[in-house]
């Protein structure tokens, strides 16, 4: 009897293994972004100004900023110079922080939960479902990347539209458009300035 | 989702709106096959010019300058026509009659839904489409009301492009149809064979309801774009390219929808990109008690 009772309980110790091992807690950092950190960007009763630091707060701790630079600018990047990449970096934090400060009250009395996660080498996906009163639940997925316990976000995916790769299409079409680098950033400053 | 203008928003409908896709639109198939038609005959030497710019990242775009074109057309029929429609349909007609109207809508794209769950071969869909179609009929009062979704069978649609991509016809290069809006060879041939072999327009035509069909493209077309007034000023303002973010947003839905797609997608973007960042693998087909059902195919 025994060591049937093992063999059935192999896979279960197999799916429990493969759980933590890669992204530990990427599902609960998820799920502590929902519950704790979302409430206080959407909580009528704080001015406007003060969440909108909070969220660039947010957008700093939480996301890898610098990884999602590299990746909207693909190879615009790689040929960048470190003053262009800066200020890059700095004009897409403002122009991120801009486009969704916009959106806080729809944001408000969302419900995120955790469908469950998928571990790779050093990160994982965790799926997710948002839905708000009276909406239908939108499927949302966030790319985690993990080291040493610390998480950050790279990228979301919204019903399968994947957020980097829109913006690196967007962002890559003026690049080439403009005829270079230069045209993005001067775009961006005057969106921001805007 | 499928059809017209439509089109182009759909994929973030459903980001931030609350409906799902709206079913097949006539007047547009119609277009869109008149245009595919003229677009043929011109197309073919097209492509090879894209090969003039060596570092052009590939958008699968290569009639991007005829797609500029067309979009920006569309985007002035929408701002002058659709748009204020739209905005006067949500000021005057009620809530209950437009929500009325969003349920007949999809209603009725469900028998042609069906016909594709079969030819796709998902059994168990075709099965709820029959399902919650027979449902509403008798007791939604012929699809007036949902009560198939208060049953858990939501609405659901797909469409001929989404056959032939589960037949294995890849995507085409990236189209703009006049007013139908974006959509790709395989899609807009999909809306062709939409047009003509819709069963509920030619049960319409052989009553001899000719306008009918008109009618409900009508019908869904201001509700499309009435369900997606402030998702789509949204993004227009916050884009910085609303053409390549609109581009974006359809193809990756699509793939998303289809399936099988993604890959391909991105093979393209590989030589881009000089980091390891791929797509994101399939979504697992979690149940509802949040327990992974296996990991199967994006289609």
């Amino acid at each position: 009897m025994r060591p049937l009772r093992l063999i059935l309980f192999l896979p279960f110790l197999f799916f429990a293994a493969s759980g933590p091992a890669a992204g530990e807690g990427a599902d609960s950092f998820i799920r502590d972004l929902a519950e704790k950190v979302l409430p206080q960007l959407t909580d009528p009763s704080t001015p406007l100004s003060e969440r909108k630091s909070r969220f660039r707060a947010v957008l700093n701790r939480d996301f890898n900023l610098e990884k999602i630079g590299k990746l909207v600018l693909g190879r615009h990047w790689r040929r960048a110079s470190p003053a262009k990449r800066a200020e890059f970096k700095k004009l897409l934090e403002d122009y991120l922080s801009g486009l969704y400060a916009r959106r806080f009250e729809d944001l408000a009395g969302l419900e995120i939960t955790v469908d469950g996660v998928r571990n790779f080498e050093g990160w994982s996906m965790v799926y997710t479902t948002a839905t708000r009163i009276g909406g239908a639940p939108v499927l949302l997925d966030w790319r985690v990347d993990s080291k040493d316990g610390d998480h950050a976000i790279t990228d979301l995916v919204i019903e399968g539209v994947s957020m980097v790769i829109a913006q690196r299409e967007e962002f890559s079409a003026i690049v080439v458009e403009s005829g270079g680098l230069d045209g993005l950033l001067l775009k961006l400053r005057s969106r921001i300035a805007g | 989702m499928r059809a017209g203008f439509e089109h182009a928003p759909d994929p973030i409908r459903c980001l931030v709106a609350d409906e799902r896709p709206a079913p097949v639109r006539h007047l547009r198939a119609l277009a869109g096959a008149l245009f595919l038609a003229c677009l043929l005959s011109i197309a073919a030497p097209l492509p090879s010019s894209a090969g003039e710019e060596p570092q052009q990242p590939s958008f699968n775009d290569p009639l991007e300058t005829l797609n500029r074109l067309v979009f920006a057309v569309n985007e002035a029929l929408d701002t002058v026509f659709l748009r204020p429609a739209a905005v006067v349909y949500g000021a005057v007609v009620p809530g209950p009659v437009r929500r009325g109207v969003r349920n007949v809508v999809r209603h009725l794209s469900l028998p042609f839904t069906f016909v594709n769950d079969v030819a796709q071969g998902e059994w168990k869909r075709s099965g709820d489409t029959a399902q919650r179609f027979f449902i509403n009929t008798m007791v939604g009062f012929a699809g007036l009301y949902d009560v198939a979704e208060k049953q858990g069978l939501p609405h659901r649609s797909t469409d001929f492009g989404g056959t032939l991509a589960a037949w294995g016809l890849g995507e085409g290069p990236y189209l703009v149809l006049p007013i139908a809006g974006p959509s790709n060879f395989r899609d807009a041939a999909g809306l062709l064979v939409q047009g003509v072999g819709d069963p509920v327009d030619i049960a319409f035509r052989r009553a001899d309801l000719d306008h009918m069909p008109l009618i409900r493209a009508g019908a869904a077309t201001l509700d499309f774009r009435h369900s997606n007034l402030d998702t789509l000023d949204d993004f227009k303002a916050g884009s910085l390219d609303y053409y390549a973010f609109i581009r974006t947003l359809y193809r990756q839905r699509r793939a998303f929808e289809v399936g099988g797609d993604a890959e391909m997608y991105l093979a393209g973007e590989k030589e881009t990109s000089d980091d390891d960042y791929a797509y994101p693998p399939p979504r697992p087909d979690f149940s509802r008690d949040g327990q992974p059902a296996g990991t199967r195919p994006a289609q």
